[in-house]
C-alpha cells in the first residue's frame, strides 16, 4: 500500500504549475490527434476530447453573462481546484497521460508534498516517546531469526513498489486536474474574448466601415456591378429567345430562311 | 451623315443585330411598370399633398393631374426615343430605336411613333408579328414610321 501519504494529500502541486501543465497536456493531445499518433479510432484522445474546447463550450457560455469579466477569477472559485482523491488500489479511470509522464508528474508532486510533510514529521519525530522504542524491541524479540533478518528488506521492497504505484496514480490525478483547469481557463477566456469583441470591437468597426467613403463607394460599385450583370443576363436570354421563337415560327410557316433573304 | 453612309451602316448589320419580338415585348412590359409606378407616385404626391396643405383637393388640380397623367405615356416614349433612342425598358434590355440607316430619331417621328403605338396598341401588337419574317425584324409600326430597333452593343464588345 501507498505509504507516502494519504490520498487527500495526493494533489499538492501548486496552482501556478498546474495551469502550464494542463496547457501542455492539451497541446500534446492536439498534436497526437492531428498527427494520428493517438490510438483512439475517432480522432479524439480517449477520455479527454480536445473538441471540448472547440465545440460546445463557447456556444454554451454565450448565454452565461455571469462569466463576463471574470475569467481568471472564476477559476479561484471553480470546483476544479478541489483535491482529487486517489484510489488506493486502482489508477484513474481515464488516464490522460502515459505511465512515464504520470510517474514524472507524480514524482514532482510528491516532492512538493514531501517537502511540507518532512517539516511536520520532524516535529512529530521529536515528540515520539520512548515507548515507541520499547514496542519495537518487543516486536523484534517475538519473531523468528530469519524473519527478523529479512523483514527490513521485505518492508523496503514493498514500500518501493507501493510508492511507485502511488506516484503514478498521483501523477495521473494531477494531470487530470491540471487539464480540467486548463480547459476551464480556455473556455472562460474564449467566452470573455468573444464577448469583448462583440460588445466593444465589432460595433466600432462597423461604425467605421459604414462611415468610410471608400467602403460606401465599394458597396455602390458592387451593387452597380450586380445589377449590370443581371441586366446582361436578361438581354442574352431574351436575344436567344428571339432567335428560338423566330425559328419556331418559320418552321411552323414552312418557310426557309433563304427565302427571306433579300 | 449622308443617306449613303446610313445605308452602309444598315447594310453592315446582321439579322441577329436587330431586336426581336421577345426583347421588345419585355422592354414594353418594363416601360408599363415604370409608367404605372411613376403615375401612381405622382398622383399620390400631387393630390395627397394638396389634401394635406389645402385641406381639400381642388377640381382644377384633379383635371390638370389627369391631363398630365394622360399625356405622360406619350411624352415618356417620345422623349425617350428622341433624346436617347431608348426608354427605361430599352435601357434594361439593351435595345434602341433609330431611323432606317442608323440615324437617331427626330422629335416629330418619335412623337408619331409613340402616338400610333399608344392609340392602336392591338394593331401594334399584331403588326409586331411582321418581325418574324422581316429581314430587319421590323414590325408594322416600324415600317410605317421608318424606324428599326437594334441591340445596343455590350460594353467592350466588338462590332
Amino acid at each position: 500500500m501507498y505509504v507516502g501519504g494519504s490520498p487527500r494529500d495526493a494533489v499538492r502541486m501548486i496552482r501556478a504549475l498546474r495551469l502550464p501543465l494542463g496547457m501542455a497536456i492539451l497541446l500534446a493531445e492536439r498534436v497526437r490527434a492531428d498527427f494520428g499518433t493517438d490510438h483512439a479510432t475517432d480522432g479524439t484522445v480517449a477520455g479527454a476530447p480536445v473538441a471540448a474546447i472547440e465545440g460546445t463550450p463557447v456556444g454554451a457560455l454565450e448565454g452565461a453573462p455571469e462569466l463576463k469579466g471574470a475569467p481568471v477569477g472564476a477559476l479561484e472559485v471553480a470546483p476544479v481546484g478541489r483535491p482529487v482523491a486517489v484510489p488506493d488500489t486502482e489508477p484513474v479511470a481515464e488516464p490522460v497521460v502515459g505511465v512515464a509522464t504520470a510517474y514524472a508528474i507524480g514524482l514532482a508532486d510528491a516532492t512538493l508534498a514531501t517537502s511540507g510533510r518532512i517539516v511536520r514529521s520532524a516535529v512529530a519525530v521529536a515528540q515520539i516517546p520512548v515507548r515507541a522504542g520499547s514496542g519495537l524491541m518487543q516486536t523484534v524479540l517475538g519473531q523468528s531469526t530469519f524473519d527478523r533478518a529479512t523483514a527490513p528488506a521485505r518492508r523496503a521492497t514493498s514500500a518501493v513498489a507501493d510508492w511507485s504505484a502511488a506516484t503514478v496514480a498521483r501523477g495521473r490525478a494531477v494531470a487530470a486536474e491540471a487539464r480540467t483547469e486548463a480547459v476551464t481557463l480556455l473556455v472562460l477566456e474564449s467566452a470573455n474574448g468573444l464577448a469583448w469583441v462583440r460588445g466593444d470591437v465589432m460595433p466600432t468597426m462597423i461604425d467605421d466601415l459604414v462611415a468610410d467613403p471608400k467602403v460606401r463607394q465599394l458597396a455602390m460599385e458592387q451593387a452597380h456591378g450586380a445589377i449590370n450583370d443581371a441586366a446582361l443576363e436578361v438581354r442574352r436570354r431574351s436575344a436567344r429567345a428571339d432567335t428560338s421563337l423566330e425559328a419556331g415560327v418559320r418552321r411552323l410557316l414552312g418557310r426557309d430562311r433563304r427565302e427571306l433573304a433579300p | 451623315m449622308s443617306a449613303d453612309s446610313s445605308a452602309e451602316i444598315g447594310a453592315s448589320l446582321r439579322r441577329e443585330d436587330y431586336a426581336g419580338v421577345v426583347s421588345r415585348l419585355v422592354a414594353v412590359a418594363i416601360d408599363v411598370a415604370v409608367l404605372t409606378v411613376a403615375a401612381a407616385a405622382g398622383a399620390a404626391l400631387v393630390l395627397g399633398g394638396a389634401e394635406v396643405v389645402l385641406g381639400h383637393t381642388p377640381g382644377w388640380l384633379v383635371a390638370a393631374t389627369s391631363a398630365v397623367l394622360g399625356l405622360l405615356p406619350t411624352l415618356y416614349f417620345a422623349l425617350g426615343w428622341w433624346i436617347l433612342g431608348q426608354t427605361a425598358g430599352g435601357l434594361v434590355m439593351g435595345i434602341a430605336v433609330r431611323r432606317l440607316g442608323g440615324r437617331p430619331l427626330r422629335f416629330p417621328r418619335a412623337l408619331l411613333r409613340a402616338i400610333l403605338g399608344l392609340v392602336f396598341p392591338v394593331i401594334w401588337l399584331i403588326g409586331l408579328t411582321l418581325a418574324f419574317i422581316d429581314q430587319r425584324r421590323r414590325g408594322l409600326l416600324d415600317v410605317i414610321t421608318g424606324t428599326e430597333v437594334v441591340y445596343v452593343p455590350e460594353p467592350g464588345a466588338q462590332q
